[in-house]
C-alpha cells in the first residue's frame, strides 16, 4: 500500500476510503466529479504544535466557525513535533481532497529546512491562507537601566563584555547573529524550553535579555519584565511606542505567519472553496479580538494568492539572512 | 562464570561500538553549541555503556554461580511465548491499521484470549464487545478523535 | 486565611460546584486512559470556559489538572500502563500490588496521597505562593543542574541486585533521551531522518512498552490458568502498621513535591520519580520495593499531585508559566481580564481567594469520585487474567496511537516492548533505565544553560551558595552509599 492510502486508512470513514483508494489509483483524473463537492465529510485540520500553544488556539477558534460554514465539523489534531515538520509531512502523505489540511507556522517551510531537512518543501503544498502573525520581541528584566535593544547593546559595547539572552529557536539564533556581526559585540544564545523557558529566565533576571513569539503579554501586562525591541517590519499592534529592529538600525526582521495550506495536487475548486470557508471565518470580528487581545498575534485574513507571494518572499530573505550570517 | 551476563555484555560492547562508530557519526553533529555539542551527551552515554558493559563481562567470568546456567535466560516456555505474544501484537496491529479499530481490536482481543487457553466462548464474546465498543464510543464520540 | 474563608461564600454556589465537579471527573476519566494527556483534556476544555465565569472556568480547569494527576494511578496501578506519563513510577510498585490481589489497598493509598499531597500544596500555595516564588527565583541552570545531579545518585539505590547492570541500564536510557532535535543547534540527532522522532521519543511510548506491554507478554506465560487473580489471604484490607508506615512517606513526599514543583520546568513525572527514589533509598527494607511496597506507590503519587497546585506558585505570584498546562490556565485568566502575576494579589483578591476555596473544594470532591472509583475498578483486577491481559495490549495500541495520532507511536510500543522483556530476563534494572530516559531532557538542557552562563568557569559556582550546598549533598549521598554497600559486600564475603 502507497504512504498516502496508508495514512488515509487512518482518517478513518471505510466506504470512502475504498472510493478515494479506486480514485488515488486511477490518478490520471486527479479532479473527480466528486470531489467538487467540499466538503463530503468531516475535514481534519492537523496543527503542528501541541494542545495549548498559540497555533492550536488560533485553530481551536477557527475550527467551530468553519464547521457552521461548510455543514461538515473540522477535527482538530495536534501532530506536533520539529517545528511543524510531522504534521507538515503526514499532511504531504494524505489524499489530496481537501479533507486533510495543515495548519502550522510559515517558517515550518520556509526557514527549518536550513537545519533540519525534512521530507517535504514548501513547493509541495498549497498555500491556502494566512491567519495571523506572531510578533516576537525582545524582553528584558525591568531593573535592567535600557530603554531599547540599542541600549543594551551599546552598554555591553562599552563595558566590552558579552550579552547572553534566552533563546525561543533558530530563527532568534539568526536575528542575533546578524545584530552581532552589525554590532560587534558577542551574543551567546541559551536555549531555553519554548517561549514559557525564556519568559522565567527573564523574570528571574538570568540572562541579559530574552527573545519570544508568544507568552509576553501577561508579563509585560503586570510589569515582570519590560519590552526592549520588536523583531517583526511593523511595529507591535498594542505597543507601537516599541521600536522594530529596523527603526534601531538593523537590516533584518522576523516574520512568522500562521498557515493554512493542502497538498499540491488537491483540485482547484476544493482549493477555492477552503480559501472561502478560511477567509470567511478568519474574517470573523470576534477571532481577529482573540488573536490580538488575546494572543498578541497580529490578525490576518489572506488568500491563497497573497499567501504564495508572501511565502515566497520569506523563503527568499531566510535564505539570504541564513547566508549573511553563516550557519550559528 | 554466569552466561547470560557474559551474553548480554558482550552484545552490548558490540552494539555500543557499532553506536559509537557507525550511528552516531552519521545521526548526530560533533560540532556547534556552545554548552555542549550535539554529539557530547549520547557518546559519552554509550562510551559508558561499552565500559560498564566490559566490567560486567570480566565479572561474569569470575563469579561462582551454582548450577547450570544458560546464556539465555529465558526457558523454551518463556521464549515461545515472547515470540507469540509478540506477533500478535504485530498481527493485531496491523490489522488495527489496515482492517479498522473494531474489527482489528476484536481479532486482537479474541486472538490473544485463545493464545492464553481461554475457551469460555461467553467471555470470547463479551470482553471484545465491552471493551473495544465502550473504547471507540468513548474515544470518537465524546473526544472526537478519529481513528481508522 | 480569613479571606479565603470568605471565597468560600462566592466559590459554594451550586454552579461553581458543579463545574468544580464536572471538572475533577473529566480530569479523571482522561487520567485513567492512557494516550489522552492533561494537556489535551485542558485545550478541549478551554473554550468551555469562554462561557462560565472567571471563578467557575478557572476552577474548571484547574479542576481538570487536579482530576487527572490522580485518577493516572489508576491504570497504574491495574494494568502497569501509567494513564499519565508522571504515574509511571506509581506502576513499580501498584502493578505488583494488585497482581497480589491487593489492588484495592494499592488504590486506596494511591487516592489518600494524591488528595494529600494534592491539600498540602493547595494550602502552600495559599498561604506562601509570594515568598515562596521569590526562591523560586534563585533557582537557575546551575541549581537545577546539581539537583538532578542529586537525583542521579539515586539510581544506584535502584540498581536491584547488581549496582553494575543498574547504571548500564541508566546510561541506555539516557542514550535514548538524546534522539530529537538538538535544543542549541537545532540539528537532528539519533532520528534516522523521522520528522517523528524531531520531538524525541515521548515518555508515555517508552513506558506503555517497557512497562505495561512487556509485562502483559510476560503474563502470557501464565496462559491456561483461568481464575482471576485471588484476593490477598485475609482479604484486601489496609492493615493499620501499613497505614502509619505510609503517613511519614505521603507527608515527605508531598513536600518534596511542593519543593520540585516550584521550581519551573522540572515537572511531575521527574518529581514523582525522585520521591520513589528517595522513598526506597532511605526504607529500612529496600528489598521490598519492586515487589509491591504500598510506600512506593504513596511517595509517587503524593509527589506527583503536590506538583499540580506547586506548579502554580509561580504562575500566581509571578506571571511564569511552568509549563503547557500553566500556560493554559494564563490564557483562561486573560480571558477574563485577569493578569496573573504580582498585581492579581491586589486587584483581584477576591477571585483569587474564591479560586483557592475551588481548588480546595475540588481536592474534597477528588477524594470522593476516586474513593467510590477505586471501589469499582478494584473489582477489575479480579477478572480473569486472560481477559486482562488481552483488554491491555489493546489499550496500548489504542493509547500509543491516541497519544502521537499515528501508527508510529505504535510500532515504537512493539519494538519497545521487545526491549523491556530483555531487560526483565536479563535482569537489568527497568527502573533505572527509565530514570535515566526521564532525567536526560532536562538535565542536559540545564546543564547546557548552566555551561554557557558560567562561561564554563567553575570558580562562577561560588556565586552560586544553593547549587554548592546541593553538590555537598551529593557527595554526602555518594560516600554514605559507599560506605553502606562496601559494608553489605564486607559481610557477605566474610
Amino acid at each position: 500500500m502507497t504512504r498516502a492510502a496508508e495514512n488515509w486508512c487512518w482518517r478513518g470513514h471505510r466506504r470512502q476510503v475504498c472510493l478515494a483508494l479506486a480514485a488515488t489509483f486511477v490518478a490520471a483524473w486527479p479532479v473527480s466529479s466528486w470531489a467538487q463537492d467540499w466538503p463530503t465529510k468531516p475535514v481534519n485540520l492537523i496543527v503542528g504544535y501541541g494542545a495549548g500553544g498559540g497555533v492550536d488556539q488560533m485553530a481551536r477558534a477557527l475550527s467551530p466557525k468553519a464547521s457552521e460554514d461548510v455543514k461538515q465539523p473540522f477535527v482538530v489534531h495536534n501532530r506536533p513535533g520539529g517545528g511543524g515538520a510531522v504534521a507538515a509531512v503526514s499532511v504531504k502523505a494524505a489524499p489530496a481532497d481537501g479533507h486533510t489540511l495543515v495548519l502550522t507556522t510559515s517558517t515550518t517551510f520556509t526557514f527549518d529546512h536550513h537545519f533540519a531537512k525534512a521530507d517535504f518543501t514548501v513547493a509541495d503544498f498549497r498555500h491556502v491562507a494566512i491567519i495571523g502573525q506572531f510578533q516576537e520581541v525582545f524582553v528584558s528584566h525591568p531593573s535592567r537601566p535600557w530603554k531599547t535593544l540599542q541600549d543594551a547593546i551599546a552598554d555591553a559595547k562599552a563595558q566590552s563584555r558579552d550579552l547572553k539572552y534566552a533563546s525561543f529557536y533558530q530563527l532568534d539564533r539568526v536575528v542575533t547573529a546578524l545584530l552581532a556581526k552589525q554590532s560587534g559585540v558577542k551574543i551567546t544564545a541559551v536555549p531555553t524550553q519554548g517561549g514559557a523557558g525564556v519568559v522565567n529566565a527573564v523574570i528571574a533576571d538570568q540572562v541579559d535579555f530574552g527573545f519570544t513569539g508568544g507568552t509576553w503579554g501577561p508579563s509585560v501586562t503586570s510589569g515582570t519584565i519590560k519590552l526592549l525591541a520588536s523583531a517583526p517590519r511593523d511595529p507591535l499592534k498594542s505597543q507601537s511606542q516599541v521600536p522594530t529592529l529596523r527603526q534601531l538600525g538593523y537590516d533584518v526582521e522576523t516574520e512568522v505567519f500562521v498557515t493554512v495550506s493542502v497538498p499540491k495536487d488537491t483540485p482547484e475548486a476544493v482549493v477555492r472553496k477552503i480559501e472561502a470557508t478560511f477567509n470567511k471565518a478568519a474574517g470573523d470580528p470576534a477571532y481577529a479580538k482573540f488573536c490580538e487581545e488575546g494572543l498578541q498575534v497580529r490578525h490576518f485574513n489572506l488568500g491563497e494568492a497573497d499567501t504564495k507571494k508572501a511565502l515566497a518572499e520569506q523563503s527568499e530573505r531566510y535564505a539570504k539572512l541564513v547566508t549573511a550570517v553563516g550557519n550559528p | 562464570m554466569k552466561p547470560s551476563d557474559l551474553a548480554a555484555g558482550t552484545v552490548l560492547i558490540l552494539l555500543g561500538l557499532y553506536t559509537l562508530f557507525v550511528v552516531l557519526p552519521a545521526q548526530t553533529s560533533a560540532t556547534g553549541g556552545i554548552g555542549l555539542a550535539p554529539r557530547d551527551l549520547p557518546a559519552l552515554a554509550t562510551l559508558v555503556v561499552i565500559g560498564l558493559s566490559a566490567l560486567l563481562v570480566v565479572q561474569s567470568c569470575i563469579a561462582k554461580l551454582p548450577g547450570r546456567a544458560s546464556f539465555w535466560p529465558a526457558s523454551w516456555h518463556e521464549t515461545l511465548t515472547m515470540f507469540v505474544g509478540f506477533a500478535l501484537a504485530l498481527a493485531g496491529t496491523l490489522a488495527f491499521q489496515f482492517v479498522g479499530f473494531i474489527v482489528g481490536g476484536a481479532v486482537l482481543i479474541v486472538s490473544i484470549m485463545l493464545f492464553m487457553g481461554e475457551r469460555n466462548w461467553l467471555r470470547l464474546l463479551l470482553t471484545p464487545t465491552v471493551v473495544v465498543g465502550g473504547m471507540y464510543l468513548f474515544v470518537t464520540r465524546l473526544l472526537h478523535v478519529t481513528v481508522p | 486565611m480569613e479571606a479565603v474563608i470568605a471565597g468560600f461564600g462566592a466559590a459554594l454556589t451550586p454552579s461553581n460546584v458543579a463545574f468544580v465537579g464536572l471538572g475533577v471527573l473529566l480530569g479523571y476519566v482522561v487520567g485513567v486512559l492512557p494516550g489522552f494527556n492533561r494537556p489535551t483534556a485542558l485545550a478541549l476544555a478551554v473554550p468551555l470556559t469562554f462561557y462560565m465565569g472567571p471563578i467557575s472556568g478557572i476552577a474548571f480547569l484547574i479542576g481538570i489538572s487536579k482530576g487527572s494527576a490522580t485518577g493516572g494511578a489508576v491504570s497504574a496501578i491495574l494494568i502497569n500502563t501509567p494513564g499519565e506519563a508522571s504515574s509511571a513510577a506509581t506502576c513499580l510498585d501498584g502493578y505488583p500490588l494488585a497482581r497480589k490481589g491487593r489492588a484495592r489497598s494499592a488504590l486506596l493509598i494511591a487516592l489518600v496521597a494524591s488528595v494529600w499531597g494534592d491539600i498540602f500544596a493547595t494550602l502552600v500555595l495559599i498561604a506562601l505562593a509570594q515568598p515562596l516564588s521569590r526562591v523560586a527565583l534563585l533557582i537557575g541552570p546551575v541549581e537545577i543542574c546539581a539537583v538532578l545531579f542529586f537525583a542521579l545518585t539515586f539510581i544506584a539505590s535502584l540498581s536491584g541486585a547488581s549496582l553494575l547492570k543498574g547504571l548500564i541500564s541508566a546510561f541506555l536510557g539516557i542514550l535514548l533521551g538524546t534522539v530529537g532535535l538538538d535544543a542549541e543547534t537545532g540539528t537532528p540527532r539519533l532520528t534516522f531522518g523521522q520528522a517523528e522522532l524531531f520531538d524525541g521519543l515521548p515518555l508515555m511510548v517508552i513506558a506503555i512498552g517497557v512497562l505495561a506491554l512487556s509485562e502483559m507478554i510476560v503474563q502470557m506465560e501464565e496462559r491456561g490458568q483461568q481464575q482471576g487473580t485471588p484476593l490477598a489471604t485475609g482479604g484486601d484490607r489496609l492493615r493499620a502498621h501499613e497505614i502509619r508506615a505510609c503517613v511519614p512517606v505521603i507527608l515527605r513526599s508531598s513536600l518534596l513535591g511542593t519543593v520540585l514543583g516550584v521550581i519551573p520546568g522540572l515537572g511531575a513525572s521527574v518529581a514523582s520519580f525522585l520521591a520513589y527514589s528517595w522513598v526506597r533509598s532511605t526504607s529500612s527494607t529496600p528489598e521490598r520495593f519492586g515487589q509491591g511496597a504500598l510506600e512506593g506507590v504513596a511517595a509517587a503519587e503524593a509527589a506527583d499531585n503536590a506538583v499540580v497546585p506547586a506548579g502554580l506558585i509561580p504562575l500566581f505570584a509571578l506571571g511564569i508559566p511552568g509549563g503547557i498546562a500553566a500556560a493554559l490556565i494564563i490564557g483562561a485568566f486573560m480571558i477574563h481580564g485577569i493578569t496573573p502575576g504580582p498585581l492579581m494579589f491586589l486587584n483581584h483578591a477576591h477571585v483569587l481567594n474564591a479560586i483557592y476555596a475551588s481548588m480546595l473544594l475540588a481536592s474534597v470532591l477528588m477524594f470522593a469520585f476516586g474513593y467510590f472509583g477505586s471501589g469499582l475498578f478494584a473489582r477489575l483486577a479480579q477478572l480473569p487474567l486472560s481477559v486482562i491481559v488481552a483488554s491491555v495490549v489493546f489499550l496500548c495500541i489504542v493509547g500509543a496511537y491516541i497519544e502521537g495520532g499515528t501508527m508510529f507511536g505504535v510500532y515504537l510500543v512493539l519494538g519497545f516492548a521487545v526491549l523491556g522483556w530483555l531487560l526483565r530476563k536479563f535482569d537489568f534494572s527497568y527502573v533505572t533505565f527509565l530514570i535515566g530516559f526521564v532525567l536526560t531532557p532536562t538535565l542536559e538542557l540545564s546543564l547546557r544553560q548552566a555551561l554557557i552562563l558560567t562561561d564554563r568557569n567553575p570558580y562562577a559556582l561560588l556565586q552560586h551558595p544553593i547549587a554548592l550546598a546541593i553538590l555537598a549533598v551529593t557527595a554526602l549521598a555518594v560516600w554514605r552509599m559507599a560506605s553502606r554497600r562496601r559494608a553489605v559486600t564486607g559481610l557477605a564475603t566474610s
